[in-house]
């Protein structure tokens, strides 16, 4: 109870002063925009759900769904900050798995979870902070944002990203896969929650993620082990280690801005890195499409 | 041509227009300034050149206007064959905002602003008294005049930590957030706590700056009261935690306040300095606005 002041009562409702009963916006063709194609061509971008506005609190938030992951971004601020006199935004993200969700390459990083460290050092989540992976993508998805941000506008404030991830793909998926299709899909979600929340930003940021195999040709949008579906597992782990997986996160309109790349496996020369950069960026773009369309649609 | 482009919907990072435009089978130069809702960014057109060009910095509504300048002549002396300048003002206003939805049919013009609804200095404010004190008033920022709540509820259902942190699981009041463990542009977390907040942005109208005559004459308590909603200006972004405002104008101070520390009803102003409550007749001092100036 705040005693500092006279409250209103709880159940307040801000009247709509001033909105217009005349607003005829022309109605365009209504385009989807919510997918892309469904083709099965391996090199197309696989489906998504995209849904913006769904938390009542925030100041923004985008709901998105691919394959089996299920994200949810939500995006406060600017709100005010305590303390010393900053002339710009902070800016921060934070990530977290729902507790039952297993999390990609737990099997590696999560050496002291709650199974072999109990009671000690532990809330009832099991956890203290954030996992080691929690942490990695925030960490990525805070430097791939941070740019497109306008952060001199916003005086002595705070924009806090809060990232749930509510389901992840099957265990089929090579673990390291698993975790950067989705940081790939976390940093979609989460600039369209940063427009949805209205933060002025020097451009939207999409981001893409491809596979390189063995003889070097790129896959865009890899799911899975499909092509290797036949091959026997001991196989199917030596190609694994040969395969180089990129993600990368451009802003299209502002000179293809490069602002998160992240490589992981295999041998890297500076032929495959451009080629991980530019499959990269066809995929961002295709994205980048979509999101736009959604957004125009979503005004109208 | 004094409007152009209006009502395209654009996303953020579109391009509207370049910043110069020559007009079409005239001498007439058409210079665009970016307002509210975009953006400068240099964009590359090949190799070697860039454009500067005005992008939108949010999804919304494009809205150009051409706006009067005095002071672009002075420099155009040197050219001997004058060109004209026009200037226009590229504004992007969003759908859900329905303070400039309303300004823009009252076809008010569309003033530039650092943000969104930050406020900024010499910005006009409605703000709400929270605390009193001897030497100066503490209170809320609700709004910028000519732009939008500075918070999407007014502050109304903001009121401490936990309404902006998720709940934890373990249903105490432990957030969810760890210092350690948040990726932040700020080096150190302490630069920008991010726990302790959910309440409105913060303002202090120092006893001096209540009235511009008889300033050390005076008495907070006969001007402000906690509830009390001033029109107030932006002096200074202030320090870390408030941001500094004067009433020292006739058109500032009180618009609405209730009697009896708020218990009673509206009151409506006698003069500069009273206030009546018409249906008891309770007389208060107040620090009233005169809207009229």
């Amino acid at each position: 109870m705040d005693r500092r002041r006279l409250l209103g009562p709880l159940n307040t409702v801000i009247p709509n002063i001033g909105i217009s009963s005349e607003i005829n916006g022309s109605k365009s063709t209504p385009q989807t925009g919510i997918s892309s194609s469904s083709s099965s061509n391996k090199n197309d971008i696989e489906n998504f759900f995209l849904k913006t506005g769904i938390i009542e609190n925030a100041n923004g938030s985008a709901y998105l769904e691919v394959g089996n992951n299920v994200i949810e971004v939500s995006v406060f601020g600017p709100r005010p900050i305590r303390g010393s006199f900053i002339d710009r935004a902070s800016f921060s993200v934070e990530c977290k798995f729902l507790p039952y969700i297993s999390q990609p390459g737990d099997e590696l990083f999560n050496t002291n979870n709650q199974f072999n460290n109990s009671n000690s050092n532990t809330n009832a989540n099991g956890r203290t902070g954030l996992t080691t992976i929690e942490h990695k993508i925030s960490s990525y998805v805070e430097t791939a944002l941070l740019p497109s941000i306008i952060l001199e506008k916003y005086p002595k404030s705070t924009f806090d990203v809060f990232v749930t991830i509510v389901a992840t793909e099957t265990p089929t998926y090579n673990s390291n896969e698993k975790l950067m299709r989705l940081t790939n899909w976390i940093v979609n979600c989460a600039s369209v929650a940063l427009v949805d929340a209205n933060v002025e930003v020097k451009d939207i940021v999409t981001s893409g993620i491809v596979k390189s195999n063995k003889s070097g040709d790129i896959i865009i949008d890899p799911r899975g082990q499909i092509e290797d579906e036949q091959n026997e597992q001991d196989e199917q782990d030596d190609q694994n280690e040969e395969n180089v997986l990129g993600v990368a996160s451009f802003m299209n309109l502002n000179n293809d801005q490069l602002v998160g790349i992240w490589v992981e496996g295999g041998d890297i020369d500076q032929d495959l890195v451009t080629k991980v950069i530019n499959g990269c960026n066809d995929m961002s773009k295709k994205i980048r499409a979509n999101i736009n369309s959604f957004l125009i649609d979503s005004l109208q | 041509m004094s409007k152009a482009n209006t009502d395209t919907v654009v996303v953020p990072g579109q391009y509207i227009t370049p910043t110069y435009k020559l007009q079409e089978d005239s001498n007439i130069i058409e210079k665009y300034i970016s307002g509210r809702g975009t953006t400068i960014s240099q964009i590359k057109a090949s190799e070697t050149s860039t454009i500067t060009v005005i992008a939108a910095s949010i999804l919304g509504k494009v809205y150009i206007n051409e706006i009067e300048v005095t002071s672009g002549e002075v420099e155009d002396k040197n050219n001997e064959q004058k060109q004209q300048i026009k200037t226009f003002l590229v504004v992007v206003i969003p759908k859900s905002s329905t303070y400039l939805n309303f300004q823009k049919e009252h076809q008010q013009a569309l003033s530039n602003s650092i943000s969104i609804n930050l406020p900024k200095e010499n910005d006009i404010v409605l703000v709400k008294v929270t605390k009193i004190t001897l030497k100066q008033v503490f209170c809320e920022i609700l709004t910028v005049e000519n732009g939008d709540n500075v918070l999407k509820d007014s502050g109304l259902g903001v009121n401490g930590e936990l309404s902006h942190a998720s709940v934890s699981p373990s249903g105490g009041s432990a957030s969810l957030s760890n210092y350690q463990t948040v990726a932040s542009s700020q080096s150190t977390m302490s630069a920008a706590q991010f726990q302790d907040i959910g309440e409105n942005f913060r303002g202090v109208i120092r006893s001096q700056d209540i009235r511009s005559t008889e300033r050390d004459r005076v008495k907070v308590i006969e001007s402000y009261k906690p509830g009390d909603i001033v029109r107030a200006m932006i002096l200074s972004l202030g320090d870390g935690s408030n941001y500094y405002l004067t009433t020292a104008r006739n058109d500032f101070g009180v618009i609405f306040a209730k009697s009896v520390n708020g218990s009673g009803n509206l009151m409506y102003p006698l003069d500069w300095q009273n206030m009546i409550d018409v249906n008891n007749g309770i007389i208060e001092k107040r620090k009233c606005a005169n809207p009229f100036a």
